[in-house]
This record gives structure tokens, C-alpha cells and sequence, in this order.
């Protein structure tokens, strides 16, 4: 490697050609503060947070962008550089809201960090003359356009990353802003919900349209049966919020402190990507068979969906028809078990509760209604019921004790609790087709060439793998991020797929970096989400779906068998083409 | 023969398909006499060249630019049109020309005839046309009313009591190079351009000099950009053609955001083709094959020639493939900028271009990842232009003018509170107080307490630095920069407390506000100049001021950011007392607090 030698604060190093200042600190365990930069997804270079001194010049030049060169003599604290940042960070705050007592990020915000450590204790600037409006018109994403210090990471998110490029920057100078083409909502464009924008924000300028209140009223409320699903990322990711280690799973307390804030019944949201793999394996069964319609697409990401409906619509043939897990379980809930139980379904609510915020949207489709009433009620992120359970418990929730699902959708298969790692849908559908087409039984349910570790680049995000079932090969793909779907989907219109299953999750890394998991995510927080799903799945007796006794009896008592016109009527719904603005 | 590029005789053996290689230089003395000698070839040519400068025997030219059609230009020329006619005179041509310079003066005509010196006339309108046709031209005197002066002419007897023209204030202390052919040729014609020396660089370059020893030439020259960096030329170029890319790209920097500045519209009006030659050598250097002129959407009538010289040199393989039987191709497409003031910054045009609404991108450097991130070259028009004069006189001729660090010419566009506006070429480091006294100062009963120079991104200088020379460096030490080259005279009645929050709120504005020195630092600067203009201002404010000045300067991403608080800082050093008096709640100038 060609290694070049640069003295930064005082200390000689020999690092590689072409890496950037920040990185060179950085080897060095040298901090330098660095608003927007995201691991991995690259700088704008517009914060100036990161100024570094460098021998020669007469400016103050950006480490997050400079590229080291030899015998570069760069100083990372001097007196000069640290009243640079002081005044960069004080001049953001002027015109910021400063409402952290209500801001989710209070504690652990980018922003906040750099106001205590460079010791800003009043301003002494001029604040906004007055406050712009805040977009909370989408049922899913909110944008507080107060609160943004124009870092311009989520323009690169929504735009370079997914794809989707609903927002940019407007405006010249001081009123310059982030919002969609010419000051719309985000309702009112073809913004998917994926939440990827609040994912990578530093502040919380984009964030989920909070239903706690709703669900708070609910729960109040003596009449109503307040029921939840619990998707299994949620036990997972949780418990960052209340500093346990990442990756460990709280399933049994998150039940044990849902129950104690008021729902009635929790159940879990495995049990449906069981039946949505039972569905799917049948319809990719027959359509395999018969050689028509492929690839089938998996369609459980609802900002997937959304987008294909978007930018795709002649491609919807193309996509799976079963509803995504949480809508299934709303189904189940207000038709098989509010019949079982004889609740009126005025009188039950129901809740899913999710890593996801295009769920948020999603149970917003009037297609997905079940007699009039929404199948799910209200949809919280992991954050929102964080906050839930704090509310209820405090913060020694992790020792809240732990508690069990409820009948009747209290057991799932591994397959099921996997669906929200990348590759995981995929995983569990083969484990059913397998036995399904082959007859036999498998020898081992671990796919191990789908499953990937966590992507520190972008560009990555497709896998494609043969899988032999008996006499035929199977040949699949697991794609996460829409700008990698895109591609697919491109290669897919102009006749270039060769595929016969594609799996497809809207965010990149899958639901491990859904747009409702807590904040901040490094890669590290990320895989060790993703291998707890995993370990969830070993610990289980059962890992395929059609071995949920649950979903045998279901199919026996309810459903007849997949794919029958009751399962079709109750665990598929349709897609509508949607406009494309441009 | 026609026009100068037509063939004189059979021997002439120039073709599209094959170029004679002395094409260009052919033109003005065809034939050479290497090439043939014939009698008959000199004259024709000679009556080409005759009918260029003096039309049908006399040839009467209006100056066309964008202020003198703003002062009636069309009319005067539609009224010298019709005097014409009515008069039944069809031995006087009518023809257009680009502009002196002198914008007060407008609207300039000029008269040449094959005997006397070219007789220039000025402010004249609509109604004094018939008198001007009737003195000059039947009655064969001079129009004393409108005369301005005459021009002086090889082997002409200078006409009497007729000032000479380089006598005149305004234009006695320039140097005219890069705006030379600037009001004396037809700006749409390739022929006049020709007859003027056009050309004569990107030939000579062509066939004698090679790129290398181009960049060396560039380097002995010590050529410093025109735009208000000041950076080094050759350094620029030889980066470009060091980088490596499949394509690379020449880009004439045509936007001129300041308002104060006029100086690259009129040298695009008056001379379309010199910045096409200009350009072409630039590419031929670097190893470029594709240029753009990214062009100020208002400049329509620059659009219109630029788009015409292009035509032009196309049709004679000045632009093209294999230019002048070289194995060097080279073309140029014209792209509107967005207009606002922003927009010149070089790495926002870049971008722009790139179709991605002027977003500003971070280092490497342009130069060898600019435009679809391959090499790119960009200049303002003015540094443009000075590359032909370099290989045609020389580096001698070149360092004869300016300061040793920068040598040569530079454009000012003089403005504000002055006799004679317009815009001028001197020579690097002339004081402010040369530059004010080619203006005329103030008009009668009036006073200039300060000037503001080089527009937003340069800075304010109270009277007693009037000494200090205009170029980069020496502005720098004054802590300003010259900017594109304006000079605003500020009249005694002038507020500069009020006048820095005007202009301070206009940057503020139209910054592009990506990185947050520039946006928040331009906001707060603004908001306490209102505060102190509305009499809410304390001492701790200036101090405010200082601070975020400075921290600008320093940690703003790009030139614009970084040269913009130059306006407060001046403003606070020079004009501290009118500030000191604010906080009193009293305005000196009787601006503030009606
Ligand atoms: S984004 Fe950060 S600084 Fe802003 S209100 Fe929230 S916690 Fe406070
Ligand atoms: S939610 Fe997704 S699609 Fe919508 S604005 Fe954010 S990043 Fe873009
Ligand atoms: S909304 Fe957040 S991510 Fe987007 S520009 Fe503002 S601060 Fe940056
Ligand atoms: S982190 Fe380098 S400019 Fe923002």
C-alpha cells in the first residue's frame, strides 16, 4: 500500500494515500467532532464542525473531506481550531428550537454533545425571527424544520440512498431549508415512510407521527380491548433504550410492562410472517410450476410496496399479494379472534408495534379495512413504546420481570422471528417450499449463502444465491435499500432478471435499520440487532412455519389450506398503482 | 472575392478539406507572398478591406451594447437609417459596433472616411441625427455640438481643433488590450474581427507553439486570474493538463453575479469571437475538447453575438474537428446560468451544469475533478482574453504593464457618485484615486467619502486610502479584495452603517447557504447591523460582529463565504466613528433614525 507520513497534533503517522484527515485522527484515537458524517454514508462538508488547522493555510480546512498529503502537518485542537467550532456550534444553536426537554434526542444528540463540550452556556446571537411550519401532514414522518442544522445527510438518505428523492434543499441563504420539490408535505409526495431521514438526522429534525396519545386514550378508555403485536425486533433493539446491551432480547419484559400499561392481550407478530410464509411459499410454488409471473417479489416492507406503486406500477404483477405480517395480525385479531372472544369490533384496538415507520402509513390503506375498521388501530415505533414503558415503569424496565404471549397467537416458529433480519424472509420461505416441493424433509433450516453480515458501504445491498430444491434450481435474490431495489428493478423491466423469488426490505440492513429503531445505530448496534434475530431462532423448538401448531390449526379450522379463497379473502389484499410526480 | 475569407485566386489551394495552415494570417495580406503574388489578389483584397472600414465610401457606425440600447441606440441607428434614405446618400454605409467603455457618454457614433481620421460623436439621440448627417456628412464639417473626439490614424493628417481620442480624461490613463477591438470593430462580423488582428494567437499556437511550451509561456507572464482570487493561470493550466480524463472541459465563467459590474458583458458584446479564440487556446493547452460558456441569463444581446461567432467560427474551422488542419477538435455550447448572485462560484457552476441546482460540492479539486468529474478549466471572460495577446506579443510586451507580482491589465466598471461612468482597462496597481480620476470625481457640488470595491465579496475604504493600488495584493493589505473589479464612488450623504446593512442583508440572501459560517454567519451579521441601525445596538455588538467576521473568514467553504465579511470587517475598522456614533442613537449622514 502506498503509505504516506503526516504529523498530526505532534504525533508522526504512516497512513494510506487518499484516506481524509478524520480517518487519519481518528486511527489515532483523536476526536474530532463531526456533525454530518455518517458511517459510511458519506459527508456534505457543510457543517464546518470538523475544522482542523493545516501548516500553510491561511483558512481552516475540513477534515471530514481533506485528503491527507505527505508531509501534511495538521492540528486538530489548537486555540484557533477550537474557537472555530466553538462559534460554528453557536451559531446553529441561535437559530435552532433548543426544545430538548420534548425532544427525543435530549441526551443523545450530535448537537447537544457539541453545545456542552465547547461550553455554550447563553446565546448571544439573534434567534428565528419566527418559527417555520412544521410538516407533521403524512402519517407517518414529521419534518421541524426549526430544529435542522442543514447538514444535508437525509437529502443524501432519501436521494442517493433510497432513491425515493421526495426532499432537497430550497432556498438561497439564510432561508434555506430542507423540504420536498416546491414546499409541499410529505404527504402530498411520493415519500415512502421509510424513516431512513430520522435514522440518519443528528438532530431530530425528522421524526415518526407519534400515536402514543391515541394509544394512551385507548388504554383509558374502560370499553375498549386494547390489544398489541410485537414484532420480534421490537424485544430486541429495546432494550438500547433503557442501556442494556444491543442485541439481547427483552421479549417476556416488554410483554410482562405492556400489560402493566393496560393491553389486554399481547401477541405476537411472528405468528403472522408464519402464515405470510405459508402463503408466499404456496405462490411461489405454483408460480414456479407453471413458469408465469416470475420473479415473485416478497411484499411485507410496506415502503416497498409503496415505492413500486410509486415509480414501478407496471411491475405490481410482479409482487406477492399476502398482506405483511402485522396486517395479517390485524386480521386475525378483529376477524378470528374477535369472533372467538365476541368482542364488538368497535371495542377493540388494536396496536402493532414495530422497528418500522411505513407501517405508520400503511395501516392507513382503505383496502387493508376489515369491515369498516382499520386493521391496525395504531402503530408505535420501538422508540414510541420505549417511552410507553418509561412512562409506566421507569427505567428499571430490564427488570420489570417477564411475561408470556397470549393465546391464541402466542407461538411462532424461527422462520417467522427471522423475517426481519435481511435474507430472513427469504430463509423462511425456503425452509417451507423446500419440504413443500422436495417431500422430504431438510437436513439442516440454516441457509448460511443468504445470510450477510452488515453492510459498512452502500453500494453492497444485493445477494443473489442458487438454491438446488430436488431436480429444480432455485434462483433467488435478498436486496435491501430501495436504491439497490431499484436496480433489480430495472434489470426486471428491460427483461434482464433471470430470478425467481426476489426478497426485497425497504431499508438498507433490513428492519435492524428500520426507520423506528432507537437512535443513534452505529454498524456494530446494527449486526448485533440482526444476530440477535438469529438467536432467537436457534433457541426455537420449531423453525418452519408450516410446523407452527398454531398455523396448522388455523389452516385446519379457518383458513382451509393456503392459497383457498377464504385465505385469499382474508390474508391477501391489492395494490394500487400510485402517481408519479415528477 | 467578397469577403476577406473568400478564395482570391485558384492558387489559393485552401479548402474544408485541406486548411492552409496560414489560413488566418493570409486574411488581412492576402496573398502571402510566399504563396503567390498576384496584382489582382492585393486588390481585391484591398477593396474588401476598404469596404470593411469605410462601407460604400463612408461608413458610419453606431456602438450597440447593452447600455447604449438602453440610452436609444436602435433608434439612433433606425433615425440614421432613415436620414440616409431621405437624404438619398448611397455612399454611406451604416454599421454597428461594440463599446468604448464610456457608458456616461452613450450614444457614441463614429464616422471614418478613407481620407480623415475617424471622428467620434457622443450622446447622440434620436433628434440630432439629421443635424449630425447634415454637418458631417453633406456638409463635411464636424457636428461640433455632439463631437467627442478623433482617432488617430496611420498616414491620416489629424483634422484640427478635433480632440485626440487617447487625450480624453476618461480614456487617457488606460491601457487598452483586452478591450481594444472593444467599440472599433463590427462585433458580428468575422471579417472585421480578421482585419483585427483575430485569430492571429490560436494560429500562431497552433503551428509554433506547442502545449508545453504554452504552459511556460503562462508561466513567465505571472498572468493572475481576473475574478478576484487572483490565482496563478499557468498553475491552473498546468493542473489541468497534468490530470488525467477521458474528456476535459474549458469553461468561460460568463455569469458576473455583481450588480456593480459590467465589465465581462461588454467585453462579450463587443468582442464574441476574441473570447471564442481565447477559449479554443485554452482548450488546445489543456488538452480539452469541450467548452461552455455559462453565460448571465440577462445578457442577451452577449447570448445573441456568442451564439453568432460561434456559427461563424464553426463555418471556418476555428471551432470543430481537427481545427486548422491540427489534429487538435475543440467546441464550444452556451449554457445560461441561473442568474442569481451565487451562482459564478466555481464549484457551484460545476455543479450547476451538472443539472444539480447549484449544490455545492467538496474538494478534490476542480481541476482535476470538476465538470462530470473530469478536468476542468474555469476562468472569468477578462483572464480569457489575455491569453491570445501573450502568444501573439509576447511575455515582454505583456510585463511592460502592471506590477511585477501581476502583471498586465485589469477591467474596473466605474460606478456610484461620479462624472464619467463606464468601464475601463488600466493597468494592474493603478490607485483608486487614478481610478476615481478617470471617472471625473464627483459631479459639481458633490463629495465622495469612500468607495466600495470588488462588490460583495470585497469592501468598503474611507478617503485617506484612496492612495492605496488596486491590485489583489495590495487590497488584501487594506483587507479587501478587488472582487471582479468594481469601483462604487460613495457620496459624502452616504450612511456606511446603513449601507453595509443593505449590502450585508443582500449577501446574507443570496448566499447560497450551505455551510454554516456563510448562512448563519451572514444572518447574524445582518440582524445586528439592523439592530444598530434601528438604535437598539450596544458597544458588545461590534465585538459580535468582529468575531463572526473573522470566524467566516476563516471556516466558510468557499471563496465567496470567505471573502464576503471583508464588507463588515472594512466597514468596522475604516467607518468605526460612524458606528460609535449609531450607538448614540446619531446617524451622521441623517439615514438612519427618521
Ligand atoms: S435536536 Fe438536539 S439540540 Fe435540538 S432540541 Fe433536540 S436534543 Fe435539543
Ligand atoms: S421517509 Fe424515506 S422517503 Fe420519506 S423523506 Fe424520509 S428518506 Fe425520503
Ligand atoms: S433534517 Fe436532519 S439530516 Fe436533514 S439536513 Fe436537517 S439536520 Fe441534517
Ligand atoms: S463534519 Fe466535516 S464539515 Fe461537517
Amino acid at each position: 500500500m502506498d503509505l504516506i507520513s503526516i504529523l498530526i497534533d505532534n504525533r508522526e503517522i504512516q497512513i494510506p494515500r487518499g484516506i481524509t484527515v478524520l480517518e487519519a485522527a481518528e486511527s489515532l484515537d483523536i476526536k474530532i467532532p463531526a456533525l454530518c458524517v455518517s458511517p459510511g454514508w458519506g459527508t456534505s462538508g457543510f457543517c464546518r464542525s470538523c475544522v482542523v488547522e493545516v501548516e500553510g493555510e491561511d483558512y481552516l480546512p475540513i477534515a471530514c473531506s481533506l485528503p491527507v498529503q505527505e508531509g501534511m502537518i495538521i492540528k486538530t485542537n489548537s486555540p484557533r481550531v477550537l474557537e472555530s467550532r466553538r462559534l460554528t456550534v453557536e451559531l446553529l444553536l441561535a437559530r435552532h428550537t433548543m426544545d430538548c426537554a420534548i425532544c427525543y434526542r435530549n441526551g443523545k444528540c450530535s448537537l447537544q454533545d457539541l453545545a456542552n463540550t465547547y461550553g455554550i452556556k447563553e446565546s448571544r446571537f439573534f434567534t428565528r425571527e419566527k418559527p417555520l411550519e412544521i410538516d407533521d401532514k403524512s402519517p407517518a414522518i414529521v419534518h421541524n424544520p426549526n430544529r435542522c442544522i442543514l447538514c444535508g445527510l437525509c437529502v443524501q438518505a432519501c436521494c442517493d440512498i433510497q432513491t425515493v428523492s421526495v426532499i432537497d434543499f430550497a432556498h438561497r441563504g439564510f432561508d434555506r431549508m430542507v423540504e420536498p420539490a416546491f414546499g409541499q408535505s410529505l404527504d402530498e409526495v411520493e415519500c415512502v415512510a421509510c424513516g431512513q431521514c430520522i435514522q440518519i438526522c443528528p438532530v431530530e429534525s425528522f421524526y415518526e407521527k407519534s400515536e402514543i396519545d391515541k394509544v394512551r386514550e385507548a388504554l383509558r378508555d374502560p370499553h375498549k380491548e386494547v390489544v398489541a403485536f410485537l414484532s420480534p425486533s421490537v424485544p430486541i433493539s429495546i432494550g438500547e433504550e433503557f442501556g442494556t446491551e444491543p442485541g439481547k432480547s427483552l421479549s417476556g419484559e416488554v410483554i410482562k410492562a405492556l400489560k402493566m400499561a393496560g393491553f389486554k392481550k399481547v401477541f405476537d407478530t411472528a405468528l403472522g410472517a408464519d402464515l405470510v410464509i405459508m402463503e408466499e411459499a404456496y405462490e411461489l410454488l405454483t408460480r414456479w410450476n407453471s413458469g408465469k409471473n416470475l420473479p415473485l417479489i416478497t411484499s411485507c416492507s410496506p415502503e416497498w410496496v409503496k415505492f413500486i406503486e410509486h415509480f414501478y406500477p407496471e411491475l405490481l404483477p410482479h409482487l406477492c399479494s399476502t398482506k405483511s405480517p402485522q396486517q395479517i395480525m390485524g386480521t386475525l385479531a378483529k376477524t378470528y379472534f374477535a369472533e372467538s372472544t365476541e368482542i364488538d369490533l368497535k371495542n377493540l384496538f388494536t396496536v402493532s408495534i414495530t422497528p418500522c415507520t411505513a407501517e405508520k402509513f400503511e395501516r392507513t390503506r382503505p383496502e387493508l379495512n376489515i369491515q369498516g375498521f382499520p386493521g391496525v388501530d395504531a402503530c408505535l415505533t420501538i422508540k414510541e413504546v420505549a417511552r410507553l414503558i418509561r412512562m409506566t415503569v421507569g427505567d428499571s424496565f430490564p427488570d420489570v420481570g417477564t411475561e408470556e404471549f397470549d393465546q391464541p397467537f402466542e407461538v411462532s416458529s424461527g422462520a417467522g422471528v427471522i423475517f426481519g433480519a435481511t435474507g430472513g424472509v427469504m430463509e423462511g420461505v425456503l425452509r417451507t417450499l423446500y419440504e413443500l416441493k422436495v417431500g422430504k424433509k431438510l437436513k439442516s433450516v440454516v441457509f448460511e449463502n443468504i445470510r450477510e453480515e452488515v453492510r459498512t458501504s452502500y453500494s453492497g445491498g444485493l445477494r443473489e444465491v442458487e438454491v438446488q430444491m430436488g431436480n429444480g434450481t432455485l434462483q433467488v435474490a435478498v436486496v435491501h435499500g430501495l436504491g439497490n431495489a431499484r436496480r433489480i428493478l430495472e434489470a426486471l423491466r428491460s427483461g434482464k432478471s433471470r430470478y425467481h423469488f426476489i426478497e426485497v426490505k425497504g431499508c438498507p440492513n433490513g428492519c435492524a435499520q428500520g426507520g423506528g429503531q432507537p437512535i443513534p445505530a452505529t454498524l456494530e448496534v446494527i449486526q448485533a440487532r440482526k444476530r440477535g434475530l438469529y438467536l432467537e431462532d436457534e433457541k426455537r423448538e420449531i423453525r418452519k412455519a408450516h410446523e407452527n401448531p398454531r398455523i396448522k390449526e388455523l389452516y385446519e379450522k379457518f383458513f382451509k389450506k393456503p392459497a383457498s379463497p377464504t385465505a385469499r379473502k382474508f390474508l391477501h389484499t391489492e395494490f394500487t398503482p400510485r402517481e408519479h410526480y415528477l | 472575392m467578397k469577403t476577406l475569407t473568400d478564395k482570391c485566386c485558384s492558387k489559393c489551394w485552401d479548402s474544408e478539406l485541406q486548411r492552409c495552415p496560414v489560413f488566418t494570417e493570409c486574411q488581412p495580406q492576402r496573398p502571402l507572398p510566399h504563396c503567390h503574388t498576384d496584382e489582382a489578389c492585393i486588390r481585391q483584397r484591398e477593396e474588401v478591406m476598404n469596404r470593411l472600414r469605410y462601407g460604400a465610401g463612408t461608413l458610419i457606425r453606431v456602438g450597440m451594447g447593452t447600455c447604449s440600447q438602453q440610452a436609444g441606440a436602435s433608434s439612433v441607428l433606425g433615425a440614421i437609417f432613415i436620414e440616409l434614405q431621405r437624404r438619398n446618400l448611397s455612399h454611406v454605409s451604416l454599421s454597428i459596433t461594440g463599446c468604448l467603455g464610456n457608458c456616461f457618454q452613450e450614444v457614441v457614433v463614429s464616422i471614418s472616411h478613407p481620407k480623415y481620421p475617424t471622428v467620434v460623436y457622443a450622446q447622440v439621440s434620436e433628434d440630432k441625427v439629421p443635424y449630425l448627417i447634415s454637418e458631417h456628412i453633406e456638409k463635411k464639417r464636424i457636428a461640433r455640438e455632439l463631437v467627442l473626439a478623433q482617432l488617430e490614424e496611420p498616414g491620416k493628417k489629424p483634422l484640427g481643433h478635433v480632440p485626440a481620442f487617447k487625450n480624453l480624461d476618461f480614456f487617457r490613463k488606460q491601457i487598452r488590450r483586452v478591450s481594444e477591438r472593444c467599440g472599433h470593430m463590427d462585433p458580428e462580423s468575422l471579417d472585421d474581427f480578421l482585419l483585427h488582428g483575430g485569430f492571429l494567437g490560436l494560429s500562431k499556437a497552433i503551428r509554433e507553439v506547442k502545449p508545453p511550451d504554452m504552459l511556460k509561456l503562462l508561466k513567465e507572464s505571472k498572468l493572475k486570474g481576473r475574478g478576484g482570487s487572483g490565482e496563478d493561470v499557468a498553475d491552473k493550466w498546468a493542473h489541468v493538463a497534468a490530470a488525467d480524463g477521458e474528456e476535459k472541459y474549458v469553461i468561460c465563467n460568463a455569469h458576473e453575479g455583481d450588480p456593480a459590474s459590467f465589465k465581462d458583458r461588454r467585453l462579450l458584446e463587443s468582442d464574441p469571437l476574441g473570447v471564442i479564440e481565447a477559449m479554443t487556446l485554452a482548450g488546445y493547452t489543456v488538452g480539452a475538447g469541450k467548452g461552455v460558456i455559462f453565460l448571465n441569463p440577462e445578457y442577451e444581446l452577449a447570448k445573441k453575438r456568442l451564439e453568432l461567432a460561434i456559427t461563424k467560427a464553426r463555418a471556418f474551422n476555428y471551432l470543430g474537428k481537427e481545427i486548422l488542419g491540427s489534429n487538435f477538435s475543440f467546441d464550444i455550447e452556451i449554457r445560461l446560468s441561473p442568474g442569481d448572485y451565487l451562482s459564478g462560484e466555481e464549484t457551484s457552476l460545476v455543479t450547476f451544469l451538472e443539472g444539480k441546482a447549484g449544490v455545492r460540492r467538496v474538494p478534490p479539486p476542480l481541476t482535476s475533478h470538476g465538470l462530470w468529474n473530469l478536468p476542468t478549466l474555469i476562468h472569468n471572460v477578462e483572464t480569457f482574453l489575455n491569453i491570445p495577446l501573450l502568444v501573439v506579443k509576447g511575455v515582454d510586451w505583456f510585463r511592460e504593464q502592471g506590477t511585477g507580482n501581476s502583471p498586465g491589465t485589469r477591467c474596473w466598471t466605474l460606478s456610484g457618485c461620479l462624472q464619467r461612468r463606464g468601464t475601463v482597462e488600466v493597468p494592474i496597481g493603478v490607485s483608486i484615486q487614478d481610478l476615481l480620476d478617470m471617472g471625473g470625481g464627483a459631479p459639481p457640488g458633490k463629495k465622495i467619502k469612500a468607495v466600495h470595491v470588488g462588490g460583495y465579496v470585497g469592501g468598503y475604504l474611507p478617503e485617506g486610502l484612496f492612495q492605496t493600488p488596486s491590485d489583489d495584493a495590495s487590497m488584501k493589505k487594506s483587507g479587501i479584495s478587488s472582487g471582479i473589479g468594481s469601483l462604487v464612488a460613495l457620496e459624502e450623504t452616504t450612511c456606511m452603517v446603513h449601507k453595509t446593512w443593505q449590502d450585508a442583508l443582500f449577501t446574507a440572501k443570496e448566499e447560497c447557504g450551505q455551510c454554516t459560517p456563510g448562512r448563519e454567519g451572514s444572518y447574524q451579521i445582518s440582524r445586528f447591523l439592523e439592530k444598530i441601525c434601528q438604535g437598539r445596538g450596544v458597544r458588545s455588538d461590534l465585538q459580535k460582529l468582529k468575531e463572526i467576521a473573522s470566524h467566516m473568514r476563516e471556516a466558510s467553504m468557499c471563496t465567496y463565504g470567505r471573502l464576503s465579511p471583508g464588507l463588515i470587517a472594512s466597514s468596522l475598522e475604516y467607518f468605526h466613528a460612524e458606528y460609535e456614533e449609531h450607538l448614540q442613537k446619531h446617524c451622521p449622514a441623517g439615514v438612519c433614525f427618521k
